[in-house]
């Protein structure tokens, strides 16, 4: 009897040709629809080079109308992403995580955890609650 | 036809003059980016592979392009191009377009190239100092160059063309 691999509830993102892989846990929810409260755009946020995030500006309430929001509730307070992408919540061994190889793993921002490889597939492992606290510039 | 007797054929591998005429060749392993001729070292090549298209990684420096995983490993491609080549860009041939994966002590690392010429020798003597380096970065890791036929080939220093990578 083999034992069983460690499990990770994890979200993924597919936003054009990129795939993201989040950890589930720092996810409260995510919804379509409208949103009162000010977002900020993930689609932006991780095609953005790391010069120019400080000059990321939340989305109008217009804007996100046709967006898909995740929320991330952090101890100081909720932050919520919008992405045209459809995230969808999964499971991932343990194992398929590797952080980023030494080349750039101190060149990249603090949210940018690593890789998850899973049938040969890369996605980018990020960070979301290292993410919104950034954002929040805390 | 000459028929010579076989005793009389072949050089001889432990006469001086032999040995001493191989040792002073170096190989060189040669790739063109744009209009440069770069080389490195055989012992620094891991591999040559048909271009690939690297997972882009979100605030990585300008000059990454990305990475990629070959059979376990996950390696950074770096664009060369951008940080060493001056001048226009040749236009594409894709067919010529190749992934050069090398090997440094810190690790593997790739870049993307126009061509592979492979493996050429050039006599010792004539490997000299590069004489121009325009920036700070060309300076650090062009080792040498040597005049061949197909042009001006510039040594790079793998090692540290890795640590510069790596500072961002």
């Amino acid at each position: 009897m083999t034992a069983a691999r460690d499990t990770i509830g994890t979200l993924i993102i597919e936003l054009h040709d990129a795939t993201f892989i989040a950890l589930a846990e720092d996810v409260h929810m995510f919804s379509s629809g409208t949103l009162a409260t000010d977002t900020h755009d993930l689609d932006s946020l991780l095609d953005a080079p790391f010069e120019s995030l400080p000059n990321i500006l939340p989305k109008t309430s217009a804007e996100t109308d046709a967006a898909t929001h995740v929320l991330v509730t952090r101890p100081r307070g909720s932050v919520t992403f919008t992405c045209s992408g459809r995230p969808r919540f999964s499971t991932a061994p343990a194992e398929a995580f590797y952080r980023l190889p030494k080349m750039i793993a101190g060149t990249c921002a603090s949210w940018v955890r690593g890789i998850h490889i899973e049938n040969e597939k890369l996605a980018v492992w990020i960070d979301l609650a290292q993410l919104a606290d950034t954002v929040r510039g805390m | 036809m000459t028929d010579l007797p076989h005793r009389e054929l072949g050089g001889d591998p432990d006469n001086a003059a032999f040995s001493e005429r191989e040792a002073d060749d170096q190989q060189f392993f040669v790739f063109r980016i744009g209009q440069t001729l770069l080389a490195a070292r055989p012992v620094n090549i891991d591999r040559v592979l048909p271009r690939v298209r690297p997972v882009r990684i979100p605030t990585a420096p300008s000059h990454v392009l990305g990475i990629l995983h070959l059979q376990g490993r996950i390696i950074t491609v770096v664009n060369l191009r951008a940080v060493l080549i001056s001048g226009a860009p040749l236009p594409p041939r894709a067919v010529d377009a190749r992934t050069l994966v090398l090997r440094a002590t810190g690790g593997l690392f790739a870049t993307d190239v126009d061509q592979v010429l492979g493996l050429l020798a050039t006599h010792s003597t004539r490997l000299r100092p590069p004489e121009r380096t325009e920036t700070n970065l060309q300076s650090a890791v062009y080792e040498a160059e040597y005049e061949a036929g197909e042009g001006l080939v510039t040594v790079l220093a793998i090692d540290r063309l890795f640590e510069e990578m790596s500072r961002g």
